[in-house]
């Protein structure tokens, strides 16, 4: 992907959620007393700022001549570990934190080159080690 | 102020504090030495932990981090022309050559005792002007904090490197984002009827998805990176011959320089680190041998540096305004503990800023022992794969997140942020403009429309109020310098490029 599409992308989508905001902006009830400005005032005056930036920069973006590609190095392994956490928080909703890290802690390393079985098995237990102790024992925080 | 000083000192001789300034300054000093990982990504990925804790532990914890981390970044530049933050980039130019020398032991100590010196004196300024400064902020009523945050947000066309368009589209995006959920004044819902949303974006997971899972991402594009060499450092190279050369830089030049720029919002430890080693290049009767080993421009980069983090405290603790990343990370850390950063800290909870002062002045030798003891194991910590860390640091931030408000919502926002980071980093978007507006949306919404509420002449109102209107115009000026200094930059460029025969 080139620099200037990928600029044109992040315009697009920023305009996108500008639009969305301000359209529901009209539906906040403006209650308005004395001199406020009311609740509405700051969400469309916020959203009709992004709206503009984000078509000053799709309008430059458009009109650069810039042809360089973006740099994306082993982007399968990092969309693969995105993946892998939306599934590591759906496994946490689930059942639980250590059952679902015990599962999906091996799968993202194996995901980023640690394949060796004792380093596959030794990084899942010190991670899993770390948190019981720092966050559960010591500090005594809910674990998911 | 001596006898809150005297109390804040009563409050840190005890088990936990000590413990967490030692823990602070290990982590800071293990964050500083990896590059990648800056002092404010340190901060957001601790802050979680310090959910339970007791508000002066869980500050003292995060500023020695915080402190140790912008020394950690001094020792892989020294030793393997690895800057582990920006502002240890100028250490490096001198501090690697060095090194090369076979005189490592030399550039370490003088980077480590310049940071500690510098920074301690540099924390006796902030305890000095801190107070005098919340003192004056204590007559600021809402329309000032309106102006105060504008302010504050100006700072990003200072803050943002690259398009200002797209910083520009950053901070309205953040704006944008706080809006959800309930209306500060009346309590009219905005963009959500029901469920989480209701409760709005929660800052810190945002945060940590923007700083910390953008950056594990980062990480595992670069995972199979060459392998650090480092010598091993014996003894510490460094005599009196040395002190003589730079005692002017190490007890002056440096903290005043860092402390200065500290404090200005917005500039911050690497440009500090910059106008330090500039200008003892400029009055060295040496300057040949800057960039070739100069101790020096050691001393001068370190130690104004490591100054800037006081200095970076004072507004922040002063007038709640955050001029770095850092200290919006902090401000965050505050207000998860009840507490609200600015004058009030010093008039309502006085304990704070002072136990904070206090734990400066034992956490900054603390600090230069331990950088002085470990070496090298600072430089055995880059050596770490960085694909295991990464995945280390993920699991870190979902159970840091959860630990926000006991619930999987903050998890999912996170991972949202931290993707969306990620991909609006490609594209050349810094982030810290959508934190700074994150942190000062709300400020200024609710300010502005309190100051509204009380005023009887509408608009005018804000004519009437001095301190508010110079803080307008202040802020006009910070947002349009840096500006027009571009456009001369690029224009004078534009120019060169023209008178260059082809």
């Amino acid at each position: 992907m080139t620099y200037k599409l990928g600029n044109i992308l992040f315009s697009v989508t920023f305009l996108l959620i500008g639009l969305y905001f301000l359209i529901n902006t009209f539906q906040i009830q403006n209650l308005v007393s004395g001199n406020d400005v009311g609740p509405r005032a700051f969400p469309l005056l916020v959203s009709i700022g992004l709206i503009i930036f984000a078509g000053i920069n799709l309008m430059t973006s458009i009109f650069n001549k810039q042809i360089e590609k973006m740099e994306f190095q082993n982007f399968t392994k990092v969309v693969l570990t995105m993946a892998g956490l939306i599934l590591f928080l759906i496994l946490i909703s689930v059942l639980n934190f250590y059952i679902a890290s015990i599962i999906m802690l091996p799968i993202l390393l194996w995901i980023n080159d640690v394949r060796k079985p004792v380093r596959l098995g030794f990084s899942t237990v010190i991670t899993i080690l770390f948190i019981f102790v720092v966050f559960d024992y010591l500090l005594r925080i809910p674990i998911p | 102020m001596l006898a809150n000083l005297i109390e804040g000192f009563s409050n840190i001789f005890s088990f936990e504090i000590l413990l967490m300034i030692l823990a602070g300054s290990f982590i800071g000093y293990f964050v500083g030495a990896l590059p990648g990982l800056t002092p404010s990504i340190g901060i957001a990925i601790l802050v979680p932990i310090t959910f339970g804790m007791d508000p002066i532990a869980a500050l003292v914890l995060l500023v020695a981090l915080y402190g140790a981390a912008e020394y950690g970044g001094g020792i892989t530049a020294i030793l393997l022309n690895a800057p582990g933050t920006a502002a240890a980039a100028a250490t490096a130019w001198d501090g690697y050559p060095l090194a090369q020398k076979g005189l490592a032991n030399k550039a370490l100590t003088v980077s480590i005792l310049s940071s500690g010196i510098a920074a301690f004196i540099s924390a006796i300024l902030l305890i000095l002007t801190a107070v005098p400064m919340a003192k004056f902020a204590l007559n600021f009523g809402p329309l000032e904090y309106f102006a105060l945050a504008i302010f504050g947000l100006s700072l990003i066309s200072i803050l943002s490197e690259g398009s200002l368009v797209k910083s520009l589209t950053g901070m309205f995006f953040g704006l944008v984002i706080i809006c959800i959920g309930i209306d500060p004044i009346v309590g009219v819902t905005r963009y959500a009827t029901s469920g989480n949303l209701l409760g709005g974006i929660p800052f810190l997971p945002a945060l940590i998805g923007l700083f910390a899972l953008s950056e594990v991402f980062y990480m595992l594009e670069n995972t199979k990176n060459e392998k650090a060499v480092a010598e091993k450092v014996k003894g510490l190279g460094f005599t009196k011959e040395d002190f003589k050369k730079i005692w002017k830089t190490m007890l002056i030049k440096a903290p005043i320089i860092g402390y200065v720029i500290g404090v200005i919002p917005g500039a911050g430890a690497t440009v500090a680190s910059l106008v330090a080693y500039s200008e003892a290049k400029n009055s060295s009767k040496e300057k040949e041998t800057f960039g070739k080993g100069n101790i020096e421009g050691i001393a001068a980069a370190e130690g104004a540096n490591n100054s800037a983090v006081p200095g970076a405290l004072a507004p922040m603790l002063a007038l709640g305004i955050p001029g770095s990343a850092s200290a919006a990370i902090l401000i965050g850390a505050l207000t998860i503990q009840g507490l609200q950063a600015g004058p009030k800290l010093f008039n309502e909870t006085p304990a704070i800023p002072y136990t904070l002062f206090a734990s400066l002045l034992i956490s900054v030798p603390v600090m230069t022992l331990i950088g002085l003891l470990g070496v090298n194991l600072w430089v055995k910590v880059v050596k770490i794969p960085k694909n295991i860390l990464a995945i280390i640091v993920s699991t870190v931030c979902i159970v840091g997140s959860y630990a926000y408000s006991n619930s999987m919502y903050p998890v999912w926002v996170m991972l949202v942020f931290g993707i969306l980071g990620y991909f609006i980093r490609k594209v050349d978007v810094p982030t810290t403009p959508i934190v700074l507006s994150m942190v000062l949306g709300f400020m200024i919404e609710t300010n502005f429309r309190r100051a509204m509420i009380v005023s009887t002449e509408g608009y005018s109102f804000f004519f009437t109020r001095p301190i508010a209107l110079v803080l307008i115009f202040l802020a006009i000026l910070m947002f349009f310098i840096p500006l027009v200094k571009k456009i001369r930059a690029k224009s004078k460029a534009q120019k060169e490029s023209k008178e260059i025969p082809v």
